[in-house]
């Protein structure tokens, strides 16, 4: 017998475009009642903001089907937030996995000091690399260099890692840019 | 009895979480994926967003939540939402179903639905935790989310 775990099909964004911006609305009101939960802004409030009445906010909250971009505006610009549309290609053009929160955008976007600009962005990254020159524990640098298109990178209180697709691994310290990533300093594995 | 566990459909699942329902034919308070097949298409995408919210691994009481801090009912999991102005929740329970392969990995397993009027009925919770530890259950369970 299969695992159920196994018996795995499309998501339900992809059963079509009205599902699917079912979903990107839902992400957005989604963050607007976590900005109005961290906030103790209560409907009513929101409402006076928008000089509209408490049911037309809960009915937006409640049905944000048909939400538009200048319903988003208007909603961000109340909160003292601001609002984007973002575009990517994750490699999932069937759509098996779905899209991704847009939570994960913010936590990138304030990992990276929240920048304002591409220069601002470079000069966190770099910033960054020379943290983790500084913090890498024990190991032998042979100055390796690498580059890819495509990668992953994490990094926990001890050790930090980079994986490009296709098998190789290394640890050092690294840059990315919107075009790749560069390795610098790379670190045999122990 | 005899329990199956199901997937819940379009959601997918990742190396850290995955979702699914119990049903047993014999017991009608395990409702849950009865009353997911029923919702209006508007309430069934409102809680799959819901769901892909838990499985990105974000935290979102107003949709979703356990009991973490209370002993008794630290495995229990609810999802919220919204129907024509009533308060809707499917209860059911964490697991960690891969022992052997992937010890981290969290299923939730949807068991019942309720209208909720005021405060939790914890009756409900009682009931999902008799289920929790049957063995027909648990079996069941590591099937579906077999290592």
């Amino acid at each position: 017998m299969v695992p159920a775990a196994e018996q795995q099909d499309q998501h339900w964004t992809e059963e079509s475009s009205d599902a699917f911006a079912h979903r990107l609305a839902f992400d957005f009101i989604a963050q607007i009642e976590q900005r109005m939960d961290d906030h103790s802004i209560s409907q009513s409030l929101l409402a006076r903001k928008l000089k509209i009445s408490e049911g037309a906010v809960s009915k937006l909250l409640n049905n944000p089907q048909n939400l538009t971009l200048r319903t988003i505006a208007k909603y961000s610009r109340a909160l003292g937030i601001k609002a984007a549309i973002v575009a990517y290609d994750d490699g999932d053009s069937q759509n098996k996995a779905g899209p991704i929160a847009s939570e994960v955008f913010t936590a990138c976007w304030e990992r990276s000091g929240r920048p304002h600009d591409a220069w601002d962005l470079d000069a966190a990254q770099s910033q960054h690399a020379a943290t983790m020159t500084v913090a890498l524990p024990y190991g032998i640098y042979y100055g390796a260099w690498a580059t890819g298109s495509n990668c992953d990178y994490w990094n926990s209180p001890w050790t930090v890692h980079h994986t490009v697709h296709g098998g190789l691994s290394t640890h050092g310290t690294f840059f990315h840019s919107s075009t790749g990533c560069t390795t610098v300093g790379a670190r045999a594995d122990a | 009895m005899s329990y199956s566990v199901t997937l819940v459909e379009g959601v997918g699942l990742n190396s850290h979480r995955g979702i699914a329902f119990l049903e047993c034919a014999e017991e009608k308070r395990v409702d849950a994926k009865r009353t997911f097949q029923t919702l209006k298409e508007k309430s069934r995408r409102d809680l799959r967003g819901r769901i892909d919210l838990w499985l990105s691994g974000y935290r979102f009481d107003r949709y979703f939540h356990g009991w973490p801090n209370n002993e008794a009912y630290k495995h229990c999991f609810v999802f919220k939402w919204k129907q024509a102005g009533a308060n809707h929740r499917l209860y059911g329970f964490l697991f960690h179903p891969k022992p052997l392969t992937n010890q981290a990995f969290q299923a939730c397993i949807l068991v019942l639905h309720s209208q909720k009027k005021d405060e939790t009925d914890f009756s409900e919770l009682d009931y999902i935790n008799r289920l929790r530890v049957s063995p027909n259950v648990i079996r069941a369970v590591r099937l579906a989310f077999s290592d």
